[in-house]
């Protein structure tokens, strides 16, 4: 008893030191966003500045097109996230309730589709949504990023969790696939489908290389990008600024994570069986 | 009113397994039809068949005369009940239940109406709100047979609806069952490996051994006709002993023992005189005793089997093991005891084809179709 009691301390203490090791970066940021520079280079360990100061966030709105670039980078990113889920719905959705002669084939080539690198495909996607004129848009890069095959893995394995006779219920009054999808398979997926769209959402926010590739003109940038302007127009010079723009940047991921990890929790797909 | 079902030549195969190579049977209009076998005999791909999720290989298969094989599963008129009841879990009983009725657009006075009686029937007034997890496993086998007889299909299939049910709460499911059958008469078609149900709910059984049917009969004459040696040992607890016997003069010789037959069986077995002879008797036809009785065999008990009222007990006849059913207590294994088949209730099988020989004329008219 008293031995197991000292390991559960132990567990603890290793989660808290975890914890603060990811937390940190993130504390280290919002503190120093809210030091002028000075401070921060005074004081740059101080996770508490001594006279908070608001105005490297003001300063944001001054030297970029700070409102342009949040709605371009949630434009891109939502998207992004929409478009894919929807795909990878409807395919995972076919793959495990539509067994036709290839399908086994088609989900593998999905699957290998995983392990191609982005440096592979982006030189033939640059090429191509250069010579659709889709230069410095939006549009650009949005385009080649609808499909994703690991999404497409993730909704088919937890689909083929649905119990098939459930799908054969239906199936007997006469119900289109459409319908099928809509009230059935999505609410039993939903836990799955949010996580998923949380995963996707990030990974289009944070986005670097490839819309690095296309877009040219600042009031077309994401925030990543207009992070990097920061580092390397001022040499980094004005730390406190970048600061600012790396928690305008990791904020707004944040608070989706916060506002939608409540429906994650909570899923009883399999009680309607038994 | 339920509708005809027949199956004209039907075959199923898997890749390169045969399911079931050559099927044939018609299920009358209304009629408790029970699909009876072990695990694993094709039983249940038949019901899949007849539902649309399954393809014929080839064959054909007809619901009221027309042929259904590229009849997609919505148009078939079918109801079913799943084994685990395949609920909808995020939808509550009333959305389980009428779920297919609004989306087939039946009027919302018709789908009210249906719903109450059916409600009524399964008796689930006032769960309407549940959700199936907040069910428990006889509430939601009730949704299930709800959400089947709104739909007021000719057919209702049922894939082994009462095997995740304890033994109490099964008798009150059947009665349910047989109550749905009366008021709406839809064409059943049961699938079950418990001989129970088989027994107690069809009006005719299909028994199938590895998709092939072994008897199609009523129940009376499956247990009391049986048509083989598989459906004899397959009906009945503890199952039919059937051990090789030699006919010569009248008499059964079972290794050095013997067992007179009556005239009739004298009679009837004329052509097989020193033939090897399948010798079946079920345990409760079987007397025993410990006192000598006249023309009786004597076997050594193996192990007793208690089965409340009465008693298994499990002989050792020369190289054979036959089974008795006694209501007397204290067995003790080991023991030399008497025992004698009632000469009304034999049954003898062919060694190969392992067919029924028959009955004497004289016993016939009993069980007579």
């Amino acid at each position: 008893m008293k031995t197991n009691k000292l390991v559960q301390l132990l567990w603890h203490v290793a989660f808290i030191i975890t914890v603060l090791i990811l937390l940190y970066p993130i504390l280290f940021a919002i503190a120093n966003s809210f030091k002028t520079n000075a401070a921060a280079f005074a004081a740059i360990l101080r996770l508490f500045p001594v006279e908070p100061v608001v105005d490297n966030y003001l300063a944001l709105f001054d030297k970029i097109p700070l409102v342009h670039i949040i709605t371009n980078t949630f434009t891109v990113a939502a998207i992004i996230t929409m478009v894919k889920l929807i795909t990878a719905f409807c395919a995972a959705y076919a793959l495990v309730f539509i067994p036709v002669r290839g399908s086994k084939v088609l989900y593998f080539l999905f699957l290998l589709s995983m392990f191609v690198p982005f440096t592979a495909t982006m030189i033939p996607n640059y090429l191509t949504v250069s010579a659709m004129n889709l230069n410095d848009t939006l549009m650009g890069v949005i385009l080649p990023q609808l499909v994703t095959g690991s999404g497409i893995f993730l909704l088919h394995q937890t689909m083929k969790t649905i119990p098939i006779a459930i799908i054969d219920a239906v199936k007997l009054d006469d119900i289109g696939h459409f319908k099928i999808m809509k009230d059935i398979v999505l609410p039993l997926l939903k836990p799955q489908i949010i996580s998923t769209g949380i995963w996707l959402f990030i990974g289009a926010w944070n986005e670097y290389v490839w819309p690095q590739l296309i877009l040219k003109t600042k009031e077309n940038y994401t925030l990543p990008l207009a992070l990097q302007l920061f580092v390397s127009e001022e040499k980094g010079s004005n730390f406190a600024l970048i600061m600012a723009m790396s928690v305008v940047t990791m904020i707004i991921p944040l608070l989706l994570y916060l506002i939608f990890q409540r429906q994650i929790i909570g899923t009883f797909t399999s009680s309607g069986i038994k | 009113m339920g509708k005809e079902i027949v199956f004209d030549n039907v075959r199923k195969k898997y890749k390169d397994i045969e399911i079931i190579p050559n099927m044939n049977f018609r299920v009358e209009p209304g009629e408790r039809l029970i699909l009876l076998g072990p695990s694993g005999c094709g039983k249940s791909t038949i019901l899949r068949m007849i539902a649309g999720f399954e393809f014929v290989t080839e064959g054909e298969i007809r619901l009221d005369g027309q042929v259904v094989n590229d009849v997609p599963s919505g148009k078939r008129n079918i109801a079913m009940v799943f084994q685990n009841y395949a609920l909808y879990p995020h939808m509550t009983v009333l959305q389980n239940i009428t779920y297919g009725l609004k989306a087939n657009k039946v009027p919302l006075t018709e789908i009210e109406n249906r719903v109450d009686l059916a409600l009524d029937i399964v008796e689930l007034k006032g769960y309407e709100n549940r959700k199936p997890h907040e069910l428990s496993g006889g509430q939601r086998q009730r949704v299930a047979l709800a959400r089947a007889i709104v739909k007021k299909c000719e057919y209702l299939l049922l894939d082994e609806p009462l095997s995740n049910l304890d033994a109490k709460l099964r008798v009150s499911a059947r009665k349910h069952l047989l109550n749905i059958h009366e008021k709406f008469g839809q064409t059943f078609i049961y699938v079950t490996h418990d001989q129970i149900e088989a027994m107690t709910l069809g009006q005719k059984i299909v028994l199938i051994n590895e998709g092939e049917i072994q008897m199609f009969d009523t129940p009376e004459h499956i247990y009391n006709r049986p048509a083989n040696v598989f459906t004899a040992q397959f009906i009945g607890s503890p199952p039919m002993s059937v051990i090789e016997a030699r006919y010569e003069n009248g008499k059964m010789y079972f290794g050095n023992q013997e067992y007179q037959l009556d005239q009739q069986w004298v009679d009837f077995l004329k052509n097989y005189t020193k033939k090897t002879i399948l010798f079946g008797i079920r345990p409760e036809h079987l007397e025993i005793s410990v006192s000598y009785m006249d023309n009786s065999l004597v076997g050594v008990v193996n192990y007793i089997e208690t089965q409340g009222k009465d008693y298994g007990v499990y002989l050792q006849l020369n190289n054979h093991e036959v089974v008795a059913l006694s209501e007397r207590k204290n067995w003790t294994v080991g023991g030399e005891k008497y025992i004698r088949p009632m000469q009304t209730e034999l049954h003898l099988f062919d060694p190969d084809s392992r067919l029924n020989l028959g009955y004497p004329e004289t016993m016939t008219s009993r069980y007579d179709r």
